[in-house]
């Protein structure tokens, strides 16, 4: 009897045991701190000791000019690491496609990869990366210098669901470039209202020969979209709610996509043909006096080789509407890039110390003549805001700026939402039925992803 | 002895599989296995960006296309579109371009002919770069005559209306050579006899046209036609250079359709169902065109 009892006493011992090291064994499986292994006491970025001396990581990156920027210095890496780097610059396509073979076959091919801002919630919610908060305790904080990067760059880049998975590297966001000599002799304010915007536009429209008032991207497509995506924001209007119901088809979104079209008269006869280059182009030979484009724009602007309109533009942030308070709410698109670790790699200390090293503060002026930075730091040097243009605008509106859904299903919402755009804009049908029918494509595509029920 | 001659049978009798192994090898590599592959993908659902790999659905990816995708209709209408308003005219300005160089005999008939190929030889992505430039409704070639000739400059690319037509110009241009020499070559292989029996008979120039030329032509026009027609229904590069599918849905035929929800949307079960439509569709048409080619009487080359 005695016996038994203890058996008994024994055996729920032993069973809770089990059932709390079940409980939280999968917690440690997945933690960081069994898969990397770092010497103790040694901090990335202070380039005091070489521990992977040799090891040769691969890089894949977009081809975006501070890519090539980054692949140019890469033998000072090499110097102060010992880790050499192969770097697979890639076009956008091609960089999506072979990233998303390797990731999901677990290859190891890559050991950083250049993740899209609105990728996130593929390569982070499904696992292809990892957190690396534990790697950034173990570093050096002068050169990590987390608290320079703008907040708002760090989260839409590098966080899902309050992880860390990467560093800003590449910087976009939706501004309105315009023409200053153009606003001073017409004695012209800077538009600060969407209303604003194109009374501006049609008051300048050809009043110089051959001088539109406005050009933006019109051609279908995701350019397209991010336009756009400043005008439904600020109007009230969003893709989804916070259950995934489709709103593509409100009020809001209707009026923001019917302003949008009003601006069509006042830009040149071909601008919904325009992709990001011909809108560019298009401005940067003086053929429209504002434009609404990502800053990343300005240095075709102030190249003497394809530009007729050097020190006569400048870069602010988009027009907003107008609230009850008076003040007003300005959604600029916000677009960028991180680096990331994947989940397959066998180099994954190696593999940080670059993004620590490519992302550090001591790097990022030097790269700042190929694409700017994500950093408070370089934006707000005021030798740096002279010399490029943008910076003034970009430092307003990276912190305010929106990022578009991040969730997996993004490019497929996105080409339904750009279809209904490009309809309505070249009049093949009226705004209200286009989003209408935009709504019900949502509808279609978040239900078979699982997200509405 | 005998074990020799016994080999020598099996020899005889088996050689052919050496000779017939490797096209079938060849065959069963890349084109039936891709083909059951793919049929049997498209009863899956299966996203390449999600974890987990094949789901049966059973008909589900078909049902889905056929009766909720609201832009599979749109894109099947201006496939026919297209193809309507590419291969007709195609054929019509073949068949006169043919017979015109048909009667050149001159020795300029080898500069014509090289000439005349260059559309179709270029790679299709340069024939829409170049007709992209010449689009451009700001710097383009084609208004600037307009603008010569007093006309308003059209928005070729940027407008619903005009964008599809604009695409099939330069399909028309890009592939009217070929039609053309596939005519000439089968006018040149025509007998002459009949020709002959005609002058003597006296029967003018239409006559013979209308009576001999067009009828002993025809097995040549259907196989033109049937390669054409296939070729246009999978026309891709023209549309991703020119339009991207845009303006709204205007220019997105079934092909580029396709490979927007394989290669963008990563659904590459519902790609599948789409391109077994696709391949059905096709085989459709041409099976009809060769019935109509066989209950004429009209025999093809080798059908």
């Amino acid at each position: 009897m005695d016996r038994k009892r203890c058996m008994k006493v024994l055996l729920s011992i032993l069973a809770a045991t089990v059932l709390m090291v079940g409980a939280v064994l999968p917690v440690f499986a997945v933690d960081i701190r069994d898969i990397i292994k770092v010497p103790p006491g040694f901090k990335f970025g202070t380039y005091t000791r070489k521990p992977w001396s040799g090891t040769t990581i691969n890089v894949a990156m977009v081809a975006e000019p501070r890519s090539d920027a980054i692949a140019k210095v890469a033998n000072e890496f090499e110097r102060l690491t010992g880790i050499k780097v192969n770097f697979h610059v890639l076009a956008y396509p091609t960089l999506q496609e072979k990233q998303m073979v390797t990731l999901t076959q677990g290859t190891g091919a890559y050991d950083v990869v250049h993740v899209d801002c609105v990728w996130v919630g593929q390569y982070a919610g499904e696992g292809w990366t990892i957190p690396v908060e534990e790697l950034i305790l173990r570093t050096d904080h002068n050169t990590l210098a987390l608290d320079d990067f703008i907040p708002a760059v760090v989260s839409e880049q590098g966080m899902w669901e309050d992880r860390i998975f990467g560093l800003p590297c590449i910087q976009a966001v939706f501004g309105l470039h315009y023409r200053t000599d153009i606003f001073r002799k017409y004695n012209v304010k800077v538009p600060q209202t969407w209303d604003e915007l194109r009374d501006t536009a049609r008051s300048l429209n050809l009043k110089e020969p051959g001088v539109y008032g406005i050009t933006f991207m019109g051609r279908r497509g995701v350019q397209l979209q991010c336009t756009y995506d400043n005008m439904i924001w600020s109007f009230g209007g969003e893709w989804f709610d916070e259950n995934y119901r489709p709103t593509v088809n409100s009020r809001e979104a209707v009026e923001a996509l019917e302003y949008f079209k009003s601006l069509v008269p006042y830009a040149p006869p071909g601008v919904l043909t325009y992709d990001w280059d011909e809108n560019a182009n298009a401005f940067a030979q003086g053929r429209a006096a504002m434009t609404i484009q990502w800053q990343n724009a300005a240095p075709t602007f102030y190249n003497p080789e394809k530009s007729r309109i050097i020190g006569n533009h400048a870069f602010t942030l988009v027009p907003g509407v107008r609230q009850p308070d008076g003040s007003i709410k300005r959604t600029p698109t916000f677009g960028g890039w991180s680096l990331q670790i994947p989940k397959d790699s066998r180099n994954k200390e190696a593999a940080w110390e670059f993004i620590v090293w490519a992302s550090s503060p001591e790097l990022d002026p030097r790269l700042a003549y190929s694409q700017p930075g994500s950093r408070f730091s370089g934006l707000e040097d005021s030798a740096m805001q002279r010399k490029y243009i943008e910076y003034k605008g970009m430092l307003e509106g990276l912190p305010i700026a929106k990022g578009r859904p991040r969730i997996a299903p993004y490019s497929e919402l996105a080409d339904a939402l750009e279809v209904a755009l490009s309809e309505a804009m070249t009049g093949s049908k009226s705004a209200s039925r286009a989003l209408r029918e935009a709504n019900s494509k949502f509808e279609f595509i978040l239900k078979r992803w699982g997200f509405l029920k | 002895m005998r074990r020799s001659r016994a080999f020598q049978t099996f020899k005889r009798k088996y050689v052919w599989v050496f000779f017939v192994a490797p096209a079938v090898v060849v065959l069963l590599g890349i084109v039936i296995f891709p083909l059951i592959f793919s049929l049997s993908l498209s009863l899956h659902e299966w996203n390449i960006i999600r974890a987990g790999g094949w789901n049966w659905t059973g008909l589900d990816n078909y049902a889905m296309i056929l009766f909720m995708d609201p832009y599979f209709r749109t894109a099947l209408k201006v496939t026919f579109l297209y193809l309507a308003g590419t291969v007709p005219v195609q054929f019509a300005l073949g068949l006169a371009v043919a017979l015109i160089l048909y009667r050149i005999t001159r020795k300029i008939i080898g500069f014509l002919r090289t000439s005349l190929v260059f559309p179709s030889i270029m790679t299709p992505i340069v024939v829409g770069i170049i007709w992209r430039l010449m689009y451009n409704p700001d710097m383009g070639m084609l208004n600037y005559f307009l603008k010569l000739l007093g006309l308003p400059p059209v928005n070729w690319t940027g407008s619903p209306l005009s964008a599809l037509p604009s695409v099939m110009m330069a399909d028309i241009w890009e592939w009217t050579p070929f039609m053309a020499l596939i005519l000439l070559a089968g006018l040149q292989a025509l007998p002459k006899e009949p020709y002959e029996a005609a002058i003597v008979d006296g029967a003018s120039a239409g006559q013979v046209l209308r009576y001999i030329t067009l009828p002993l032509l025809s097995p040549v026009m259907i196989v033109a036609i049937l390669i054409r027609l296939m070729d246009s229904f999978k026309t891709f590069d023209l549309i991703f250079v020119l339009t991207g599918g845009g303006p709204g849905m205007s220019t997105e035929i079934l092909n580029y359709y396709t490979y927007r929800y394989g290669f963008k949307f990563f659904h590459m079960g519902y790609a599948s169902a789409l391109s077994w439509l696709l391949v059905v569709t096709v085989t459709v048409i041409a099976l009809i065109l060769i019935k109509t080619m066989r209950s004429r009487g009209i025999y093809a080359a080798g059908g």
